[in-house]
């Protein structure tokens, strides 16, 4: 059976999904956001990271099965990328539904549908992070809208990052999200609590934070069109 | 140098003048006497000094009672006034943290308590306590009319608003009296009685009611300053505990306790601050008030698991039909609600970090890592042996009129006659003793990166010998707070040898208690050398239960707190202390399901600032901007610009560290 690995665990999350969540962050990713929280799990190879039997993870991941049921939690796989590790992700996932355990995936959809249907069956919900700021030129749009396409009862909650780069593209935004018949969005306000990780791994860490008043006209013009609006905060 | 004076001049004097002279109690708000300027413009009066202690104390507040102005505020007559200050016996540890039934306050009629000295057998006792009854009834009586009460002293309160004003009066008492830390207790549970009668036949609206208690609080915060330790504005131990059960073991909440709750949401003044006890029956709207309570940044309620408290409380030694009317003394320390003279922390802290640093520092132990842990425990039983030592307390025959037993045993409430005194000693710097051990493990016997000489010289020098190793200290895998297995069994082993060394002990022929929670961690930090968990030479130890590491959460300490071992004499408070980034106050209802789970676990108490680094940092650079943030120091709330530059320090720093968690 092959080991899970995984970068972190973070229980008593409040903004990764529904209810109390533990949040298991998984690495590996296509993609290089360079305002990524996690940029050390980008890479897979890059450091040693804690490895799982699926009997293991289960074993700690339940530990919080009480708050789960009092809140209407679950566990979160988080990232990197977690629908890389889809395969491997499928005996502990058979285990917490066994537990009829909620569990959310925090994706930027950015992999093959395949992946998506491996879990599909013991998925209670997507959370998908779109990447539409104007520095993610890695990012493959088509794939995602045709992921969205296919897997849209499965999405629960659409997700953005604000940047500076895109707190002027309102109007971009909206267009996307209607022509995706995507009627909500979370919005985050970029932050750089992660800057330390960027220079530990001798990577130049720009600051992408728009200030508050941007992010407030950003949020209240996405609204005024026609999208109902979620502000998240760290 | 009255004294001198006094002695000088005495042999020269008539024998009738020198018993006028008496002690001249100076009447100022610093400590301490000027004969210069007594006799220049200040307030002076006369009280003849007797050697027995409780007559001493009766003729001083006899005199006070006398002389103190009359002083209304919101409406509310509350005699106090710092200005006129009992002078407390020489060599004698004043009273602190003493939570007075006001229950007991509100019901008494001081003729019924005269007349229940007067069968006393000891008749200097009955006499002396009458002579300070009658001075309470000549206090009232020469401000009565200028109040809207009648009598209050001698029945039961005939409505809410009588209830309030009887409450205040004596509150002001007892602070009149010099005893510090006079804590509120539950009066969601005992005012109840008088709202819930004014409210059913309409003689008051919830408005009125609402306003009252607001009225009451702004009383009892008038006087802060006045009311504080020396250079801690807000710790005053004026604390309002609501929720819990009550005698018949059911929940006591009530409208009460929600109008409470719901007056603090929007309460914006460190001072009283309100501590709630909750259980597995906790209603959910409680729940939900006390979330949006903290929420709001005034650092209340603190939490308290009062389940596991209680029945902790009755293994060691209090009554299983007292531990109901459980409180705190002062900040977070249960005790017995009007029959506790339980003193919280009335020596200094148990500062264990140095008792490894002890250890290090003679190279004791070297070879084995079980070697150093029994060494650290030696030490730290040394040091706990060398500060426990008995007590001569202040007395009060002010509380022996209204805490039980002292009537009926004769006896001062100081002397034997409160039912409970059960002393207590607080531990301070656990999560750095624990992450130095940690450290030492792995650096010096798994990885031997490090001797234990290295470590001498790595503390004597405060980390200027070996720049790499603060590093090295930071990226040692297991910290305290984690909910790791050998972590747990560390923290549980250490604590263990504590309580067993602290179960042998006594202050005063009485049982002693331990808490693993501390005000302490500042000041003994000032005196502590470097320790191996990374810390620099003076620089503040830990905060009661709470992680030093950036990569440890909330859920993680609660889960962590939550898996130690209270059980024993390990009473004296132990509290999670966090600092909840902000984006909880937006999921209020997830953060309750945190909080209950926590208590659910086992944690013993919880208190948690809501603040962000950003919010701390302009405020301590621009004050200006601020004059209403609050914040939760060590068990009480405070105006962050009240607080000395190093304690708005250590509040940034954490935050810091709490905001990359």
């Amino acid at each position: 059976m092959k080991l899970l690995r995984v970068a972190n665990i973070q229980r008593g999350c409040v903004y990764d999904g529904p209810g109390v969540r533990t949040t298991v962050f998984l690495p590996g990713c296509p993609l290089h956001c360079p305002w990524c929280c996690n940029p050390e799990m980008r890479d897979v190879s890059s450091k040693e990271w804690q490895e799982y039997t699926p009997d293991k993870l289960a074993i700690q991941l339940l530990q919080n099965k009480a708050l789960f049921k009092r809140s209407g939690g679950g566990i979160t796989f988080s990232g990197g990328e977690p629908l890389l590790s889809a395969k491997e992700l499928r005996p502990l996932l058979e285990i917490l539904a066994k537990d009829k355990i909620s569990v959310f995936f925090e994706t930027s959809l950015m992999v093959k549908g395949d992946l998506i249907k491996d879990i599909a069956g013991y998925t209670d919900g997507l959370i998908v992070d779109l990447k539409l700021q104007p520095e993610m030129k890695e990012y493959d749009i088509s794939l995602v809208k045709r992921n969205i396409e296919q897997f849209r009862e499965l999405i629960k909650y659409y997700r953005l990052v604000v940047t500076d780069s895109i707190i002027d593209k309102s109007e971009e935004v909206v267009g996307f999200l209607q022509s995706n018949q995507i009627s909500s969005i979370e919005l985050l306000k970029c932050h750089n609590l992660a800057q330390k990780k960027f220079l530990d791994l001798g990577i130049t860490a720009k600051n992408y934070s728009p200030d508050s008043t941007s992010f407030g006209k950003f949020c209240e013009n996405i609204k005024n069109m026609g999208i109902c609006v979620n502000r998240l905060a760290v | 140098m009255l004294r001198k004076i006094k002695y000088i001049i005495k042999p020269y004097l008539p024998k009738s003048f020198i018993k006028f002279l008496g002690r001249i109690n100076c009447i100022k708000a610093d400590t301490g006497t000027n004969y210069i300027k007594l006799l220049f413009g200040r307030k002076v009066f006369f009280v003849h000094p007797s050697k027995e202690e409780v007559k001493d104390y009766v003729r001083q507040m006899v005199r006070i009672f006398r002389a103190l102005p009359f002083r209304k505020i919101e409406g509310y007559l509350y005699p106090y006034d710092k200005s006129y200050y009992r002078e407390i016996p020489q060599g004698t540890t004043p009273l602190a943290s003493i939570t007075v039934d006001f229950g007991t306050v509100l019901n008494s009629d001081l003729i019924e308590i005269k007349n229940r000295l007067s069968k006393c057998k000891d008749k200097s006792f009955a006499r002396n306590l009458i002579m300070l009854v009658g001075s309470i009834e000549k206090l009232w009586k020469k401000y009565e009319h200028k109040t809207r009460f009648k009598d209050i002293i001698h029945h039961k309160p005939a409505s809410f608003d009588e209830a309030i004003q009887k409450l205040l009066f004596y509150d002001a008492l007892f602070w009149q009296a010099r005893h510090n830390h006079i804590g509120l207790g539950r009066l969601d549970y005992i005012l109840y009685p008088y709202f819930h009668s004014d409210i059913s036949s309409g003689v008051i609206t919830m408005e009125n009611a609402k306003q009252m208690i607001y009225s009451m609080l702004l009383v009892l915060g008038n006087d802060t300053k006045d009311k504080s330790l020396a250079g801690m504005v807000g710790d005053d131990g004026q604390y309002i505990l609501l929720g819990g059960i009550g005698p018949d073991k059911k929940n006591i909440d009530n409208e009460l306790t929600e109008l409470f709750l719901e007056i603090f949401k929007d309460y914006h003044s460190p001072d009283p601050k309100l501590i709630l006890r909750v259980n597995s029956n906790t209603s959910e709207k409680i729940w939900d008030k006390a979330v949006a309570c903290v929420c709001n940044g005034n650092g209340s309620p603190l939490f308290m698991n009062e389940s596991l408290i209680m029945k902790n409380m009755a293994s060691f030694g209090y009554s299983d039909t007292d531990v109901w009317n459980l409180g705190t003394s002062a900040c977070w320390e249960p005790l017995i609600i009007g029959k506790s003279f339980d003193q919280n922390n009335p020596l200094p802290s148990i500062s264990v970090a140095k008792s490894l640093n002890d250890v290090i520092l003679s190279c004791k132990g070297s070879e084995s890592f079980d070697e150093i842990i029994l060494g650290c425990k030696e030490e730290i039983s040394k040091q706990i042996n060398q500060t426990a030592h008995d007590i001569t307390f202040d007395v009060s025959p002010l509380f022996s009129l209204f805490f039980d037993d002292c009537i009926q045993k004769e006896r001062d409430f100081s002397k034997g006659g409160a039912r409970y005194s059960f002393h207590g000693l607080q531990v301070v710097g656990l999560p750095n003793l624990v992450n130095s051990l940690l450290s030492i493990k792995e650096l010096v016997f798994e990885k031997k990166v490090y001797t234990i000489s290295d470590c001498r010289e790595i503390i004597l020098s405060d980390f200027a010998n070996d720049s790499g190793a603060i590093e090295a200290i930071k990226s040692v895998k297991l910290k305290f707070g984690q909910a790791n297995k050998d972590v747990i069994s560390l923290t549980n082993d250490i604590m263990d040898s504590i309580e067993r060394t602290v179960s042998n002990l006594t202050i005063n022929a009485n049982k002693v208690k331990i808490g693993f929670s501390s005000p302490s961690y500042i000041n003994c930090g000032k005196e502590l050398m470097a320790t191996m968990d990374g810390r620099r030479n003076g620089q503040p130890l830990s905060v009661h239960i709470s992680p030093v590491s950036t990569s440890i959460d909330i859920a993680e300490i609660l889960d962590f707190a939550s898996s130690l071992n209270y059980g024993g004499c390990r009473l004296n408070g132990n509290v999670v202390d966090y600092i909840i980034p902000g984006a909880y106050m937006r999921e209020q209802e997830k953060f309750k399901y945190i909080i209950q789970d926590s208590i659910e676990k086992g944690i013993f108490e919880l208190q948690l600032n809501v603040l962000d680094k950003t919010t701390l940092i302009d405020a301590k650079i621009h004050p200006e901007k601020y004059p209403n943030l609050i914040v939760r120091v060590w068990g009480y709330s405070a105006y962050f610009n009240d607080l000395p530059e190093e304690y708005k320090d250590n509040l940034i720093n954490r935050a810091i560290h709490y905001e990359v968690a």
